[in-house]
Order: structure tokens, then sequence, then C-alpha cells
């Protein structure tokens, strides 16, 4: 929708020609976030997209996501076969909204907004990934089970901005799983649970988003019985820390995390326990 | 708010755009006249306004307009090359994609892409893989599957099958002849109201109400006035104090005459406080924000339960039913809405009783003695939206001799126009209403809602204003179909006679009472009507609280009511040990039937009968045999699951007898070709259509030589509107009139010229023709007069003029069937089977019916399982957009099967009965039932949520000792938080 009250546009191509960051200003990646309700409080829009952090590259050190990388890039990219992690990573992909927003939304506008219905902070987080924040004081790497505090907040100070995900080579490899529940078959999310399991070591890590206001991560050293899962669950996310709102009750939530982390890690039990 | 100059190219053009800083690219393509674009959600949520930048889709609205710099656009607009149009446009039109067709430029923009992408070019099943990706784009009327029918073929060429010529002649009635709208649909032509407004047009927004229940102290508007670019402000000081109902209906008017164009009280979060016309929609809003009330805050109730004080108590719910207390706990007192003296037609004001309905035959005490077992349930079901594509919109401005003219979204323009009259104290001559293409309504737009403030605005300003609704607006400032609790009582004897029923409803009628006493009628009668039962009791209230109001919405009351009776016809049948289908075939209304309930208000009747024929239709499709247990599936990784079949009966009117008045002029002209002026409406559904099928039909003719005007106060004659399934059932019965009168007419006159008995004449086409071959014309030995010649010689035009209202309402029937699973891990419902029968009389164009019937089972899908409007305790919707009240996707929609019993109706146009309500009736119950067959659990409340179905499997759990005899004992109140 039109942005009624924003006045200015500043679209740099180098973050030092900005000037001083004042209450008011947002940042912009794709927009189709802050284009799909009114935003009283916004008066600057700072375009990204001239600053030339649009890569989707493969390095040394692993898969590097630029801050304004769209999402279908993603699903069009062709990656080695044996990368399991982009399994969950389209899977977020799909579970956000259609194939058009996709052409313009960004992963990390994803993680910046940090809805707890965020589609990708629990595959980054399953996948330890991590992401550079650039501060006025300089950049620095935070890893994205630091990232999000809260609904709608994050570690990010004003003016902050995060510059690049980075999955490490290590994680590209685990095979994943991608389960999510809403109240309908499209929509906000009420439990995701994303599965990322080493084949090699039987290292687990399952990233639990929508069911607390910011996703957890439960990890465990080898394939976990039902009653370790049990345990993990209730430890990291009590039930007075599930959301309880009008979409679900926090007990809903945190029955469907359980069912979810069933589903997820049985593909990874092998034949005899399935 | 500051502009930029942008350059893109639009469609091949280059173009240089200037907007505001922060608009959307949707905005910017409109100030390019690409109308096309519609604008529905405004939150990239349905997919309208899909357009390709650099030949990539996006959602134009969340779309920012700078980011278009240097790309070349491509809208609707700028797809066909001339008149040729791509395969997807003609494969949209031939297969029909359409109904209202606001959704159809994204549908065809988004499609387009979507079949060149590998995950559907190389899918298995291209349908599922056509349902899975469109989930980006809604659409209300079709149910979808016309549009992934559309969608094969534009993409995979699938053949579709030669739709039948226009100029074809012969029968004209019972050919599914394509809606005459496609061209201007598929191509995005300017057709709907918001698409064209005159030069020097005003905008006019209103400040609403952050309360549920307050009075204005005090307002002051001066900073709004001083805002540049303002031209006035109105408040409840500068507007008449009018008591009237915005329901559209005739008069006498049945409703409470309870709002005022401005008051100075609010009654729900949403109410009018002021209104603002300015050169922008922009500045319109900011001066709103600009404008200071000071509000006495009331205490507000939101349960209409609560609401009722201790007149609730003779409906006999249980004391724990209201699910609000009331907000005061320091006061006793009731609030009131509408303690204001001059409101009328309110029928107990000092409880909050906008209506009340009492029906009875029978001796009920004697009913509940004579029976073996009694069942008792209590239904509770939520306020669900319409969700027209097309915003409520008009645009108001006056002519030079003083007449004004209100081009509006409306289904009632002729009320409309009365209403105004009666508002401005203006002659009715003096008052134009006509509407354009619309873009959806489903009962919505039978609702005067935008015509009142802006036509006040034009006569104040003296300029052009238009008023649109935003989706916001949409979903928590119009109305919404009823809230309520049903209560619902059978005794039943062991052979299956039902002795006596029994129906208490409160429905929320929220704010102001509009529709709710007519809707409450429906809500009882309706599924009372429909068992045999020589015992029956009613009472139903629509009850003031402090919400957005309920109105009229498709199915009337009667949805609400059906899912009560057809959810406890189904444990009744259990009880028995009886197969459903079996005991509706006993106990349904026979057509020898001729008294039913209430038959002294409403005048129903049963015309044809196929209700049976219907039933076996049903279950055969479904291969559903008696007693057939629930099938087990997917015991594997994603959990388990249960299938179940459920079943569902419903009936509603057509028309509404006596009072629901149509007119039809019918002329030939000078060209020699004809015109029809109907006032009647065409919502979208195909109705202009079908009426110019049913004179093509007596006239011998082809339906491109009508023409036709519709809906407009000045041009065409009297017709109630489009509501209660009256268009063809009443409208076309005028059109048949006319066609016949018309048809003697011309052939009496070509007597005089030709010189050969009447009985020897016909018309054919463009002629008139002598059955016996006895002309000399070469080529055409029966050629005698062409129509164009006979008009010469008439000097002009033969225009002949019928009116029509219905002695009585004939009831068409329809059966739903579905096939459900159920995730009893995580309660989520999928449908995987859907079939309706529906008893239609004669289908004058079966695909348009078979479309209103599946666009029917959607809405009624979401009502089931996934739509609701919740508030919070404070009275604000928390779910008022699109993102959070889910409607039914191309994906939630089975492949779905419809079948027409045609038995011609007596009462009926060529035999045919409304057909536009009944079907949306049935899916509810049907998937309840079709839950409780597979996991024996059954739901009292929609929508069935995953959560709701999850908590009702884990309270049987917990409680399974009880569920061996759950048919025989009373429901608990489920969910009543
Ligand atoms: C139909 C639809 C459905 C959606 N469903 C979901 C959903 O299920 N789950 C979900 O999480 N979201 C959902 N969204 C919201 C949103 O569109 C997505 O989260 C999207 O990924 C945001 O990306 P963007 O690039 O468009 O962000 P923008 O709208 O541009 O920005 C989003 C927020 O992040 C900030 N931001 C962006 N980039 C940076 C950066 N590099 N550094 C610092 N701050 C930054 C912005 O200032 C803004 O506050 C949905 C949107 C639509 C239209
Ligand atoms: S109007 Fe753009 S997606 Fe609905
Ligand atoms: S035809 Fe799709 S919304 Fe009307």
């Amino acid at each position: 929708m039109d942005l009624h009250t924003v006045e200015t546009l500043l679209r740099p191509t180098r973050l030092d020609e900005l000037p001083p960051w004042q209450p008011g200003m947002a940042w912009l990646a794709g927009g189709t976030w802050l284009f799909t309700e009114p935003q009283p409080q916004v008066k600057t829009l700072v375009d990204l997209q001239r600053l030339g952090w649009d890569e989707l590259a493969v390095t040394e050190a692993g898969l590097v996501i630029g801050a304004t990388c769209v999402m279908s890039r993603l699903v069009e990219a062709e990656f080695p076969e044996q990368w399991g992690a982009i399994a969950a990573l389209r899977r977020g992909v799909h579970a956000l909204a259609s194939f058009k927003v996709q052409n313009v939304a960004t992963v990390v506008g994803n993680l910046c907004l940090a809805l707890p219905a965020g589609t990708f902070a629990p595959v980054m987080m399953a996948l330890g990934a991590r992401y550079e924040v650039l501060s006025p004081g300089g950049a620095a790497w935070i890893e994205a089970v630091d990232f999000q505090t809260g609904a709608r907040r994050t570690i990010l100070q004003p003016g902050d901005v995060v510059r690049r995900v980075l999955i490490p080579r290590e994680f590209l490899t685990w095979q994943t799983t991608y389960q999510r529940i809403c109240v309908a078959s499209a929509g906000l999310a009420l439990a995701i649970v994303v599965t990322a399991y080493n084949p090699m070591t039987q290292q687990v890590r399952v990233g639990i988003g929508a069911v607390s206001p910011a996703p957890k991560l439960l990890t465990f050293a080898g394939m976990p019985t039902a009653e370790e899962v049990a345990i993990a669950l209730n430890t990291a996310i009590p039930l007075e820390d599930c959301i309880e709102d009008d979409q679900a009750s926090a007990t809903y939530r945190r029955e469907m995390a359980r069912v979810l982390l069933g589903r997820s890690l049985a593909p990874f039990y092998g034949p005899t326990r399935s | 708010m500051n502009e930029q100059t942008l350059h893109f190219q639009v469609n091949g053009q280059e173009q240089q755009i200037c907007c505001a800083v922060g608009a959307s690219l949707l905005s910017a393509l409109h100030q390019q006249g690409c109308m096309g674009v519609h604008r529905v959600c405004d939150s990239g949520d349905c997919g309208s306004c899909t357009v390709w930048v650099n030949d990539v889709a996006v959602h134009s609205c969340i779309f920012p307009a700078f980011r278009a710099e240097g790309t070349a656009v491509t809208t609707i607009e700028g797809l066909a090359q001339g008149a040729s149009l791509t395969p997807m446009q003609r494969a949209f039109l031939e297969k029909q994609g359409f109904q209202c067709g606001y959704c159809t430029p994204g549908m065809i923009m988004s499609a387009t892409k979507l079949v060149e992408r590998p995950e559907v070019v190389q899918a298995e099943d291209p349908d599922a893989a056509i349902r899975n990706w469109m989930d980006g784009n809604l659409c209300r009327c079709t149910g979808y599957q016309a549009i992934a029918e559309s969608i094969l073929a534009g993409g995979f060429g699938f053949q579709a099958e030669v739709s039948p010529g226009l100029a074809e002649s012969g029968c004209q009635v019972g050919r599914s002849i394509p809606k005459q709208d496609g061209p201007a649909i598929v191509t995005g032509q300017p057709i709907y109201t918001a698409d064209w407004v005159p030069a020097g047009t005003l905008h006019l927004k209103v400040l609403r109400s952050p309360h549920a229940h307050a009075l204005i102290r005090r307002i002051d508007t001066t900073k709004a006035q001083t805002l540049p670019g303002v031209h006035v402000v109105l408040t409840h000081a500068d507007v008449p104090r009018i008591p009237y109902t915005t329901a559209g209906h005739g008069e006498p008017v049945p409703d409470p005459h309870d709002h005022y164009l401005l008051d100075n009280k609010v009654r729900f979060v949403g109410d009018r406080v002021a209104a603002v016309v300015a050169d922008s929609v922009a500045i319109a809003e900011q001066a709103c924000g600009l404008i200071e009330v000071d509000y006495e805050v009331l205490p507000h109730v939101l349960d209409p339960l609560a609401a009722m004080g201790d007149r609730a108590v003779d409906l006999g719910f249980p004391p724990d039913a209201a699910s609000t207390k009331l907000s005061s706990d320091s006061s006793t007192r009731l609030p009131l809405l509408h303690d204001e003296p001059d409101s009328f037609q309110i029928h107990d004001a000092q409880h909050n009783i906008a209506g009340e309905v009492r029906l009875e035959k029978g001796n009920l005490e004697r009913g509940w003695a004579e029976a073996d077992f009694t069942l008792e349930r209590i239904y509770q079901v939520p306020a669900v939206q319409h969700f027209h594509l097309e915003p409520h919109v008009s645009t108001s401005w006056l002519e030079a001799d003083g007449t004004l003219v209100v081009r509006s979204a409306t289904q009632v323009p002729f009320h409309c126009q009365r209403v105004l009259a009666q508002l401005f104290d203006l002659p009715k001559e003096k008052v134009r209403v006509f509407k354009t293409h619309l873009g959806g309504g489903f009962g919505n737009k039978q609702e005067i809602l935008t015509e009142d403030l802006c036509a006040l605005a034009t006569l104040k300003t003296g300029r052009p204003v238009q008023w649109q609704f935003t989706r916001w607006e949409e979903m928590t400032a119009t109305n919404s179909r009823h809230a309520a609790k049903i209560r619902l009582k059978v005794g039943v004897k062991r052979d299956g006679t039902l002795t006596a029923m029994e129906m208490a409803v409160a429905a929320n009628t929220g704010a102001y009472g509009n529709h709710g006493t007519q809707v409450v009628f429906l809500t009882g009668s309706m599924p009372l009507g429909l068992y045999r039962c020589e015992n029956q009791r009613y009472l139903g209230r629509s009850v003031y609280t402090n919400t957005m109001p309920g109105g009229a919405f498709r199915g009337y009351g009667a949805t609400q009511g059906f899912f009560a009776m057809e959810c406890l016809m189904d444990e009744v049948a259990i009880a028995l040990q009886l197969d459903p289908l079996e005991l509706r075939r006993r106990q349904l209304i026979q057509p020898s039937a001729g008294l039913l309930l209430g038959a002294d208000h409403h005048f129903h009747l049963i015309g044809s009968y196929g209700l049976q024929e219907a039933l076996d239709q049903v279950q055969q499709r479904l291969q559903h045999t008696p007693a057939m247990p629930p099938s087990r599936t997917g015991q594997d990784s994603v959990g388990q699951t249960r299938r179940g079949i459920g079943f569902a009966v419903a009936m509603q009117g057509s028309g509404l007898a006596k009072i629901h008045e149509a007119r039809v002029r019918l002329a030939l002209q000078p060209n020699g070709r004809y015109l029809m002026r109907t006032g009647s409406v065409d919502l979208g559904t195909g109705s202009d259509t079908t009426l110019r099928q049913i004179a093509a039909e007596v006239l011998h003719t082809t339906i491109d030589q009508i023409d036709i005007i519709t809906a407009d106060t000045k041009e065409t004659p009297f017709d109630a509107g489009a509501y209660a399934s009256a268009t063809t059932y009443i409208t076309g019965q005028a059109v048949l009139l006319a066609a016949q009168d018309l048809r003697s007419h011309l052939l009496n006159r070509a007597v005089e010229m030709v010189n050969i008995p009447v009985e020897q004449m016909d018309l054919q086409g463009d002629c008139i023709v002598s059955k016996n071959e006895v002309s000399e014309h070469e080529n055409d030995p029966s050629l005698l007069i062409t129509l164009e010649t006979l008009a010469h010689q008439q000097n002009g035009v033969i225009e002949v003029e019928r009116h029509y209202a219905a002695d009585a309402s004939t009831l068409t029937f329809a059966v739903q069937g579905v096939e459900v699973e159920v995730d009893l891990e995580t309660g989520k419902v999928s449908v995987l089977k859907a079939v309706q029968a529906v008893d239609i009389g004669k289908a004058i164009n079966p695909r348009i019916c078979e479309g209103q019937i599946i666009g029917g089972m959607a809405m009624g899908l979401g009502y089931a399982l996934t739509e609701e409007l919740r508030l919070n305790e404070q009275g604000q919707t928390l779910n008022p957009t699109p993102r959070t009240y889910r409607l039914p996707l191309a994906k939630d929609m089975p492949k779905v099967e419809v079948v027409l019993v045609e038995r011609g109706d007596p009462y009926g146009p060529l035999g045919a009965k409304g057909v536009g309500e009944v079907s949306v009736n049935g899916m509810a119950p049907a998937i309840a039932n079709a839950v409780a067959h597979a996991t024996g659990v059954r739901l009292y409340q929609l929508p069935m949520t995953p959560e709701r179905v999850w908590a009702a499997l884990r309270s049987r759990h917990s409680s399974d000792s009880s569920a061996c005899n759950r048919g025989l004992e009373n429901a608990d109140l489920e969910n009543d938080a």
C-alpha cells in the first residue's frame, strides 16, 4: 500500500554516503513487509538495493546470502546435490508466500523483521548460520541463535544493518527436514520445526519457530530418544514462554512443536524405528 | 509528502510518472490509467494486482513505485496484441475462469508466469501443482475450479471443448452460453465502479471510532479544516438527524431505523465519527488524524446473551453460555446501544433486542411426551466476512440540472435512491443511482454504506466525490454474517419420527439492527421447515452488541441454522443406528406437505421436488454405503489420519414473495435489434446473460441480438435488486412475460403488413418467417419481413413493459456430501471430495449455475474450517487482513462435483428456481459430520480449526468412558472461552 507518511527516499550506493541515523529512518530491502501496512513512524526509507549487496555466493567459508538477495534465487540457483541444507532453505522460501512475493522478498529482510512466525530463523539456527552486522562502530559476526530476542525484536541497534548471512560449509551437507503448521493451509505458522542431521556424526540441531516469541535451538549429540526430545523441548520452551494469542493457545503451540519434532526427526531414525 | 518523477515503460510505452515517494507501483499504474490492476487487499495476499516488472511477476501493491525506474512494466492491458489475446486469456475466456472477474487480471498475469515454471511444467499432476502454486491469488466467486481448468488449458493446451457459439440458434435455454462480459474481463477493461471518475473528483475518508461504545462530548475539526487540500469536514453537528437503516430493503422497510448519517454516539470500533473531503485520499487521511475528539467512554457489551440481560433467560441457554462478561463490573446496568429516543422499529431497546421472531405449530409439550428420547445441543457460529474482492465504492456528482448522481457498487440501486431522497429531502427523480460492473457482493452490497456520506459531500461541496473502502474498513466497518448461538432440541421416536423440535437463537446483529430480524427468521424457518414434524417452536432474537454489524450474507441466516440442524440430525441417526441419508429420506418434507413453519410470513412452497434424487446422486458419487466404517490412512511419518464421509441437506427460497418486484422493458429498436432494460443487478454471477437467454428463447433469437441496460434508476424500470436468490426467479419471470408480449406484438403488427394470419407466422432471428414457406423471397422462401423493416414501418421503437412479483417463493433443495481426512495429532481437516446435488428446477445456463454452486461450496468450506472474525475484549478486530483471516485457497478446494437435478418448477420462469444462496449452507455441517464419522468426535463450534479439532479429540481421549453414549447425553459447551 502507499506509505503516505514517507517523506524522503535515500538510495545510497555506499554506506558512508548516508547522513547520521535518525529516528524515523528505516532500511528497505524487498519492501514486502514494509509496504503491507501503514508505517506512521517511518519518514525516510533507506533503500539497500544500490549497495551491491545482492550476492548469493559459495565461498571457502560456506554459502553467503547478501542482504538484498531475493528468495527466489535460492530456488533457481543450482547447488551440489549432497547439500542437504538447501532443502530447508527452499522450504523456508515456499512457506513464506506466493512465488511473486518470493521474487521480491529477501532472506535477510525476513530475519530482520523477526516475526515469531519468521520462516527462515529456525533454518538459520539449525544450520549454525552467522550474520554480519554493520554498525557505526564497525562490523561484527553474530550467531543466528543470538540474533532474535523476541517478537519483532533483534539485537540490532538503530542504524545497524545486516550485511549478509553465512551458512558455514560444514553444515551444508547436513540433511534437513522442515515441518510447519498453520490455522489454514498457508499463512502465518503456529509452529515451525526445522531439523538438521549430520549423517556422519549423528548430531542433530533443531530450530523451532513460531512457538515462542523468539525461535529456539535444540541440539543433540546423537539421535535423541523420545524422552530426551521431550525434556529438551520443555527446557528450551517452557509453557509460559509459548505464545498465547487469538490464533492458537500456548498449549496447542507447544504440543504442535512436539508433534512436528517427532515427524521431523522420524526420517533420520533409520529403518528400525519407522 | 514529497513527489518523485519516475521514468519507466508501461506496456511498451515510455512514461513519465510523478508520484509520492512512498507510493506503491499499483498507485503509479492507476495514475497511468491501468485500472485492470486491481487493488483488493493492498498487502500482498490476494494477487489481484499482479503485474510483471521486467517480465518478473510481482504484487504491485507492495512493490515500491521507485523500484520500477528504468524497467518495463506489463499489465493486463498490455498482454493482448490488438485483438489477438494470449493463450492464457483465450483459455480463461473459453473455460469461463471467472464470475465477477475482479480477480481475473491477477490470475492471468500470475498464471502466465506460473506455467513456465519447472515445478508446474514437470508436475505429475498439473492440476494439483497449479492449485498449489496459485496460493497467492484469491478468488471469492468461483471456488477455483474453472480457474484451474483455464490455467491447465492456457498453459498446457489441454483441448478445451468448443464452447457453444453465440450466434448459434436453436434453444437458448439450457445452454452454457459464455458470460457476455468475458472479453472485457480478461483484457482488464475499466468496467468497475472505481475505474472512472469525473475530472476534479474529491475524496472522502471517515475518522472511525477507536472505542466500542462512547459518547462524543466534544469534537474539534479546526486543525483538520485548515490543512491545505481539505474542502469540508463533517460531524454529527453538520448533518440532518434522520433515523434510517443501512439495509437495502423495499418499502415498507421492516428493519430497525437506528442509524444516522453521523451521530454523537459511537457503537463499535470502526463506527463513523466524522468525514473529511479533500483533494486526495492521503490528505483526507491526514486530516482525519487532526480531528480532536473528546470521548466519554461507555461500558460495552460484545456477547448477545449478555447484552439481553434477564431477557436472555427464555432462550434456555445454560448460564455459562455467554462468552463475555459485561465490560463494567461496577455497574449492573446493561450498556444500551440504542437508548436514543428517535430510533424506531426496535423490538426492545431496553434489552438491546433489535428484533424477535416467534414461530410455532402444533403442541410442543405433546411432542416431548411422545418422544422415546430427546437430544439437545448448543452450537456456536462465528462472524465471517464476505470478502468480495471489489470494495464498497461510490462516486457522486451533480448534473447541470441539479440531479444528484451516484455511481455505486450496489446490489440495490433503487432502494438506495429512495433512501438518499429521504435523507436529503430530494424528489426521487432528482436522485439517480446506477451501478456498472460489480466485483462481487454476496449481500454486503445490499447495504447503503458509502452512498450516503458520499452524496452528502457532493451536496455540501458541489463537487464530484469518491469514497472507496480500504480492505481494513471492509473487514472492520461493513457487515458480517451474524455470529449466533443456537440451542436445538429434538424429540425422536425409535422409528425415527420427529415428534418435536425446538430452536432458540441469539444472533449478534452488532451495533445496528439492519437485516437482523429477517436473517433470524430464516435461521429458524428454513431448517425447521425442512423436516416433517408436527410440533415445532422457534424463538430467535437479533441482539445489539458493540461489534461490527451483522448483515445480509449469502444464505441469510439459513446457513447458521442448517449447521445446527444438520449436525443434530446426524446425531439422531447415530442414536437410532440409522444411516444418515436414510433418516433424511424418511423425515425430510414431502411435496405433499403443504404447511411449513412460518409459511404465513414468507409464503414459501414446494414447486418442483427432486430432493430424493439429489440424495441418491450424492450417495452414489461418494460411493457411500450404510454403516460404512471410517478409513484409516497414513500411519507413517506424517502421523495418523482418518477419513470419513458426511452429509447435509439444505433449502432456500427463490426471491421474496409478494414484495420483491421486478419490471422489465423490452423493445425492438429501429436497427432491428432488441433492447432489454432491467433494474436488476448482475453481481458478477452472469445473470445479465441468463436473463437474455430467457428472452432469446421466446423471441427465437440469439442473445447477441439483445442489447441490455441494467440497474440504473434513470434508464431502467424498477427492480428490487439482487438479493434473496431472486434475479432468475422473479426478474426472469418478468423477462419471460415481456418477451412473450413483445413477440405477440411484433407478429400482430406484421399481420397488417404481410397479410398472413398470425398463427402461420413466427419469429426467427432477425426476421419474421412464415411457417408455410409462402414467400416469394428467392433465398429464403419463408422470409416475410425483417425486424428492421418492421421497426422502420412502425416508425421507430416497439416497446413493452411487464412487471412481476411472485405470489410464493419456491424452494430450492441442495444435498452436500464430503469426504474429509483428519490428522489425529494436529487436528487438521482436509476436504478430499465434495459433491453437491441441487434440485434446481431448470438450469437456464448450466455452467453459470455450476459456478454459483462451486463458489458457494468454497465459501461454505471457509466457514467450516478457517474463517472467523476474532475480537479482543475491547471489541477490536484481531484479524482484519487476509494474512490472518484465512479464506480458502485453490489448494484447499478438492475437485468438486456438481449434479443439477432438473425437474421444471411450475412457478419459476421456464422451470427455473433460485440457486444463488442454497449452495453455501451444506458444507459446514457436512464437514462436521464427516469429522465425526472419521474420528467419533463432534464439533459444535465453527470454524473447526486444527486446534479446536485437536482439543475435541483430546478431551474425548481423557474421558473415553462417556463416549459410548455420547449420542444421548447433552453436549458440553465446548471452547466457550
Ligand atoms: C503474503 C505475505 C505473507 C507473508 N508471510 C510471512 C510469514 O509467514 N512469515 C514471515 O516472517 N513473514 C511473512 N511475510 C512478511 C515479509 O514479507 C517477509 O518476512 C519478507 O521476507 C521480508 O523481506 P523484505 O525483503 O521484503 O523486507 P522489508 O519489508 O524490506 O523489511 C522488513 C523489515 O526488516 C528491516 N530490514 C530489511 N533488511 C534489513 C537489513 N539488511 N538490515 C536491517 N534491517 C533490515 C526493514 O527495515 C523492515 O523493518 C509475508 C509477506 C507477505 C506479503
Ligand atoms: S492488492 Fe496486491 S496482493 Fe492484494
Ligand atoms: S471471479 Fe474471482 S473474485 Fe469474482
